[in-house]
């Protein structure tokens, strides 16, 4: 059984090592346009004073994500929710009867049909995908628990979907068009103003590298979800950031090969941490950025 | 911790069986049936009525605890192959994984926690029909079963699973370390069949075994159980919570799949999930008897 953080416990191995040199970094990210090369950029306006707060979520998506999640498990309550055509998905996913049907009619699934599947538009897809995983899982039992996230900034993330996982054609979605999913993923967090796991594993699987200014950006916003920092480091871990790689916190939270040892460990929360492995962030994606 | 009141009082025998065995032969030999059962019948011992410590300190799934139990007879092995297909002679029962096509297997090369969909798999073919099926592993506990496909064989074999609480006393056998063996994991590969390798990238035979092995193929615990610990989770009756969803069920022991580096579950007191109806090639069931 997977662990019960899992889907985001484990990464794929991922291609596309940096040449980070560990230097320090070129000074800018910027976040409006995580694309643009760091070459072109030379202030740090998004790492540094003042940022505006992020808008309210209009009222009636609000509804709308609260009765959603009034009908979701207990974990998966920590996704980010797209409003993308989110009736339309509701409603297919309802008639799936996935939720809890004891009793498993002949036309029980968990999966929308080809067909269906492949008549919602592109958005609505994101949408799917995003609130509803279409494969079985199990949950293992992992220990010690995540426990008092406030103060920690723990090295991998909790699981969202419960006894479910993304298949392999939504896993394919995200991977496939993977600067879309940026872009929707960021139109969602800027309106909601917050940041689910869900879009935190798909950053890290999809090696992101691009949203680390916008992730950076929105940590300077809000930093009450320490995930974002976890992601930060996740993604230098997984390109091989020599001065990520070569610290004592990169030792103390992943050097053990055991990730159920993994899973428990953590740094203290406070502003120096916070500062260090944002710092560490930018410097691997500005020398990463350089040719 | 509250010692085991019953520890030296504990009494294990074997029902019609007039004596003990510890089977050199690990296959239940049809000599022990009950008239009653068109299928052999294994052993089982006698758990006594009493007062036992379960759990896991800084478990919130499995807190430390005590509880009394009433005496139960448990199955020596996990149910097997052959018995299962003796029920479905007899029946004609369809599992949830022949009806739905929806079971979940697995294949060296996936990364960690992943699992694909079959439509060909079921208890018949494990693990899809272009990795085998059952015919030379009848002696092998029965997988790719839901949790009411579980139950369905027990309404008529006239047993019932073991509760979450007297799996864990009976896997115990009267020990409170983490495993019945000892406070660390450096045995486990005497009492279980897992997964030995780094990852699940390449196949691992360490042990003889890549997906199940015949029932008894290791030590026993010591009160003579076999493979609690790996070679397929076992389905537990019973809630985390009162609370907690109808569509869950858990699965105790570890299987197969499981090493040091992934879940981990191969101990005393993880307890896994699963949707009850998930079919998965390392899920299977061991049995209680009725009173």
């Amino acid at each position: 059984m997977k662990p019960y953080f899992l889907p985001l416990l484990l990464l794929p191995i991922l291609s596309g090592c940096s040449n980070a040199s560990g230097t320090k970094a070129a000074t800018t990210a910027d976040s409006a346009r995580p694309g643009t090369s760091a070459q072109a950029a030379s202030t740090p306006d998004s790492l540094s004073g003042e940022q505006p707060k992020p808008p309210k979520e209009d009222t009636a998506a609000l509804n709308l994500r609260l009765a959603l999640e009034s009908t979701l498990s207990a974990n998966q309550t920590n996704i980010s929710i797209p409003p993308f055509g989110l009736d339309k998905v509701m409603a297919d996913i309802r008639r799936m009867k996935f939720v809890d049907d004891p009793n498993g009619g002949d036309d029980f699934s968990i999966a929308l049909s080809d067909s269906i599947y492949d008549s919602l538009s592109f958005d609505e897809k994101f949408t799917y995908n995003m609130i509803h995983a279409e494969d079985y899982s199990q949950m293992c039992d992992a220990l010690p628990e995540h426990a008092d996230e406030q103060n920690r900034i723990y090295g991998l993330t909790v699981a969202f979907f419960g006894e479910y996982s993304w298949s392999k054609r939504q896993l394919s979605f995200f991977n496939d068009n993977r600067d879309s999913i940026e872009q929707l993923m960021k139109r969602v967090i800027d309106r909601q103003g917050r940041i689910g796991m869900n879009f935190l594993y798909v950053i890290a699987r999809n090696n992101s590298t691009d949203m680390i200014p916008y992730l950076i950006d929105f940590d300077r916003k809000d930093n009450s979800n320490h995930y974002v920092l976890t992601t930060l480091m996740l993604l230098m871990k997984e390109n091989d950031c020599p001065e990520f790689e070569q610290s004592i916190s990169y030792k103390k939270l992943y050097g053990n090969e055991r990730e159920m040892t993994a899973y428990a460990v953590y740094l203290t929360y406070n502003k120096a941490n916070e500062d260090l492995i944002i710092q560490r962030a930018t410097n691997f994606y500005y020398n990463k950025a350089q040719p | 911790m509250i010692p085991f009141a019953n520890n030296a009082r504990l009494i294990i025998s074997l029902i019609t069986c007039t004596t003990l065995v510890v089977p050199p032969n690990p296959h239940p030999t049809v000599s022990c049936a009950p008239a009653a059962h068109p299928h052999p019948a294994p052993g089982f011992i006698t758990v006594p009525a009493g007062t036992y410590a379960i759990g896991k300190e800084g478990s919130s799934r499995n807190p430390q605890r005590t509880v009394h139990i009433d005496s139960f007879r448990i199955a020596i092995y996990e149910t097997t192959n052959r018995q299962f297909a003796a029920f479905i002679a007899t029946t004609h029962y369809l599992t949830d994984a022949e009806r739905h096509h929806n079971a979940m297997v697995f294949e060296p090369g996936l990364e960690e926690f992943r699992w694909m969909q079959d439509s060909t798999a079921n208890w018949r073919w494990p693990n899809g029909i272009t990795r085998g099926g059952i015919q030379d592993r009848m002696d092998h506990p029965v997988t790719c079963i839901t949790y009411n496909d579980a139950l369905a064989y027990c309404a008529w074999a006239k047993v019932r699973l073991p509760t979450l609480e007297e799996w864990e006393v009976a896997c115990r056998a009267g020990t409170k370390t983490d495993y019945f063996f000892g406070a660390e994991d450096s045995r486990i590969g005497e009492y279980a069949n897992i997964w030995h390798g780094h990852d699940h990238l390449k196949a691992d035979y360490t042990d003889g075994y890549m997906y199940t092995a015949p029932v008894g193929s290791f030590k026993p615990n010591p009160w003579g159980l076999y493979d609690m610990y790996g070679n397929v989770f076992e389905y537990c009756t019973g809630k985390l919570s009162p609370t907690e969803s109808p569509g869950i069920a858990h699965g105790r022991g570890g299987s197969w799949w499981c090493s040091r580096n992934s879940c981990h579950s191969f101990n005393s007191y993880s307890i896994g999930s699963i949707n009850i109806q998930a079919s998965f090639s390392n899920l299977g069931f061991r049995i209680v008897t009725l009173r």
